[in-house]
């Protein structure tokens, strides 16, 4: 490693990371506060004394938290669990070392193999499995070096 | 975090943010638009932690809602602003001191980090993604100083001087800690990648 590979590394780091957004449900909760402070600010009197501005802050703040705390409460609930529409869904994982990472720097040439396998073999990489599904097959690829190793595999379904 | 110049037809970020301070939090939305990914990115690389970036990117926002009159103009820009924010809520949340190593990771919520275009071949996909990984566990090692300035300055492409703004610290402390953080950086991951090659001959 050096200097050059590092800014190459840092380079290609950077690109990924401008794919990645918040969630939307962010977006949800920030405009549910701005909207809980325009509410608050529109059942103010029109004209207020200094103090009085003083104590509708806390109402304003108080009514932000609330809707943050409901929102995340709302989006940890859909999060736990399992839903049978979740492990329905279609799958497609990226290519998952199967050897040390090293080992296929080294190697120059592979080819992809295409097989169904177990679909309970998803459970061994913690993937999701439909226990009604179980014993069906799930698509499969393999990335096999010219000797046989098998490299990776990814599942698709 | 390059500038994010609003076009003619569209007012300021230092305007928006006045605007909220006389009551109008329906500026807060274009101010989201502009620099909500900004700072639940840069939140994401610090905490390494998804779920924390995003709680921390809602609380900077109601942060500016309720204290937009804290926002000075003559201090830097917006974007750097609540990314100094973003900063402080981290460290805030995972209640870390300012040299102690970074948490665990939250490999779930990074692994988009590493999302690699399908139209590439598998086996430099997987080597790209790989490598990735390796580069961001490590950039996840670093002591929080030095993890804070790689990501404002290289991951996050501010300059100098608004990386220290955010950091609160001197320019010239931010230039040492980057360099130290890539020094380490190149230690650790040359050294991982002679642990590789031991581990490929062993085998």
């Amino acid at each position: 490693m050096n200097e050059d590979l590092l800014d190459r590394q840092l380079d290609a780091l950077s690109q990924e990371l401008q794919a990645v957004a918040p969630p939307e449900s962010v977006a949800r909760a920030i405009g549910a506060a701005a909207r809980s402070s325009r509410s608050l600010s529109s059942i103010r009197p029109a004209r207020t004394n200094g103090r009085e501005r003083w104590l509708a802050w806390p109402l304003v703040i108080a009514a932000a938290v609330a809707v943050i705390a409901w929102t995340l409460h709302a989006q940890r609930s859909e999060q736990s669990g399992v839903s049978p529409e979740k492990t329905n869904a279609p799958l497609a994982t990226e290519f998952i070392p199967l050897v040390p990472v090293g080992e296929i720097v080294r190697d120059e040439g592979a080819y992809v193999v295409s097989t169904p396998m177990p679909r309970m073999m998803l459970a061994e990489f913690g993937l999701p499995v439909d226990p009604a599904r179980a014993a069906d097959s799930v698509s499969s690829e393999l990335l096999v070096r010219r000797d046989g190793t098998v490299l990776a595999v990814r599942f698709i379904d | 975090m390059p500038p994010t110049d609003p076009t003619d037809d569209e007012p300021s970020d230092a305007s928006l943010v006045e605007r909220i301070r006389r009551g109008s939090p329906e500026a807060l939305d274009p101010l989201y638009r502009r620099h909500g990914a900004d700072v639940y990115r840069f939140a994401l690389m610090w905490s390494g932690s998804a779920a924390v970036a995003a709680d921390v990117t809602q609380e900077v926002f109601v942060h500016l809602l309720v204290h937009a009159g804290d926002f000075n103009s003559d201090r830097g820009r917006v974007g750097a602003y609540l990314c100094g924010i973003a900063r402080n809520l981290v460290r805030r949340q995972l209640a870390m001191p300012t040299h102690d190593p970074l948490p665990e990771v939250d490999d779930d919520a990074l692994a988009s980090l590493v999302r690699v275009e399908e139209k590439e071949e598998p086996l430099p996909r997987l080597l790209r993604k790989a490598e990735l990984e390796s580069l961001r566990r490590a950039i996840a090692r670093l002591p929080a100083p030095y993890r804070e300035a790689l990501i404002l300055v290289e991951l996050q492409g501010c300059s100098y001087a608004e990386a220290a703004a955010i950091c609160g610290c001197e320019l010239g402390t931010i230039r040492s800690r980057l360099s130290r953080a890539r020094g380490l950086l190149v230690r650790l991951l040359g050294s991982r990648t002679d642990a590789d090659a031991t581990v490929g001959e062993a085998q």
